[in-house]
């Protein structure tokens, strides 16, 4: 762990504005005279330093990603939402509905992985505030696990009862299972220490645009095994249809950050071969 | 020429929020960083004051010293009253003839 937590710091310019924010606070908090003066400097206080960190977050994120990796973060992103909407008829309320969920997921996984990989693999790697991102990505994706899902179901179930129970129930969990976000957290782990050993650029330029070629393969894959894109509309069947949402959820999700850990992997593992 | 695209540098690193920063501290001389949002009337945000002037000290632009109870003390250095300046000339806050 230890390459990990010497890279895991906010660089001193990030520390030293938090700690300034900081002691604002607590200059304000001694000079207030009353009580309610003292509450709504607290309360000043909070939100500027949490906008504090979040700038900070946000531009040290920004310094830290090159732009081939800023292109493999919205292609995470975008790739998917443009093909399951581009691939979904109009008219057929179900399949639209199916495609909006599976942005709603595509959005869920994709962004904390991204940010990480980014990170991970970005041009400022020593300076990168990765233990801030963690706890932040960490939040949101228990957040969105846990809270998000549940919302989104129950509404979908609630306006499209027949439909969405036909189709999930019993596919689905009603919440994201605290399992599911363990593994997503030591997938994301697993990645920054794989990352840390892939030291040259060289070898990251191949990784790249080989786990892009390898995604999209298994994206057009999975979609064409079920038959979608050479009919262009959802499955009516919604044992079939199901089982195309589940294909679609683990080509996007599941092998694709599988298969750039185990690229990552065995380029670390020619790195030290070669080098001994 | 060459002085013209040196202006149009320094404008460029020059964001609205470090305008605003440079012209109350060379108004008012050493401020603390709440006090600059205090005396900014809502230009500046006590969210994302320090990293402005963070990355202003990074540029050259200001520097800084600790003083009671560790809150530090921000004034303008040479550089970061000539990018004013030019500023000013550019946008037309200071005649020509003015000095720095």
């Amino acid at each position: 762990m230890t390459p990990v937590l010497s890279r895991a710091s906010v660089d001193d310019r990030g520390s030293r504005a938090i700690h300034q924010a900081m002691l604002d606070w607590r200059h304000e908090a001694s000079t207030a005279r009353t009580r309610r003066a003292a509450a709504a400097v607290h309360l000043r206080s909070i939100v500027g330093l949490v906008r504090v960190t979040t700038l900070l977050l946000l531009e040290e994120t920004a310094a830290a990603l090159t732009s081939g990796w800023a292109l493999w973060l919205l292609a995470w992103i975008a790739l998917p939402i443009a093909l399951n909407h581009a691939t979904v008829s109009r008219g057929d309320a179900h399949a639209y509905a199916t495609a909006a969920l599976a942005d709603y997921l595509a959005l869920n996984q994709f962004v904390p992985f991204c940010a990480f990989l980014a990170v991970a693999t970005g041009r400022k790697r020593s300076t990168a505030p990765l233990v801030g991102l963690i706890a932040v990505v960490m939040t949101v994706q228990v957040l969105i696990g846990r809270l998000g899902w549940s919302i989104v179901w129950h509404y979908m179930a609630r306006d499209n009862a027949a439909q969405w129970s036909s189709m999930f129930l019993g596919h689905v969990p009603a919440a994201v299972p605290w399992t599911w976000i363990a593994v997503g957290m030591a997938q994301a782990a697993a990645l920054i220490l794989l990352a840390n050993r892939i030291r040259t650029d060289r070898r990251r330029g191949i990784l790249l645009p080989v786990a892009i070629a390898i995604w999209l393969l298994l994206i057009v894959g999975a979609m064409a095994a079920n038959g979608q894109i050479f009919y262009g509309v959802a499955p009516r069947d919604p044992r079939f249809a199901s089982w195309l949402w589940w294909s679609r959820l683990w080509a996007h999700s599941l092998f694709a950050p599988l298969i750039t850990i185990a690229l990552w992997a065995l380029l670390a593992w020619r790195q030290d071969r070669n080098a001994t | 020429m060459r002085y013209g695209l040196t202006i149009c540098k320094l404008l460029l690193v020059l964001a609205k929020s470090e305008h605003v920063i440079l012209d109350l501290l060379t108004a008012r001389g050493p401020c603390y960083g709440l006090q600059l949002v205090d005396e900014s009337a809502g230009r500046l945000k006590r969210g994302g004051i320090y990293v402005t002037l963070g990355r202003m000290e990074e540029k050259g632009f200001i520097t800084s010293a600790p003083a009671e109870g560790g809150r530090r003390v921000y004034e303008p250095t040479a550089l970061g009253l000539r990018a004013l300046f030019a500023a000013g000339i550019v946008l037309g806050d200071l005649p020509l003839g003015a000095k720095a």
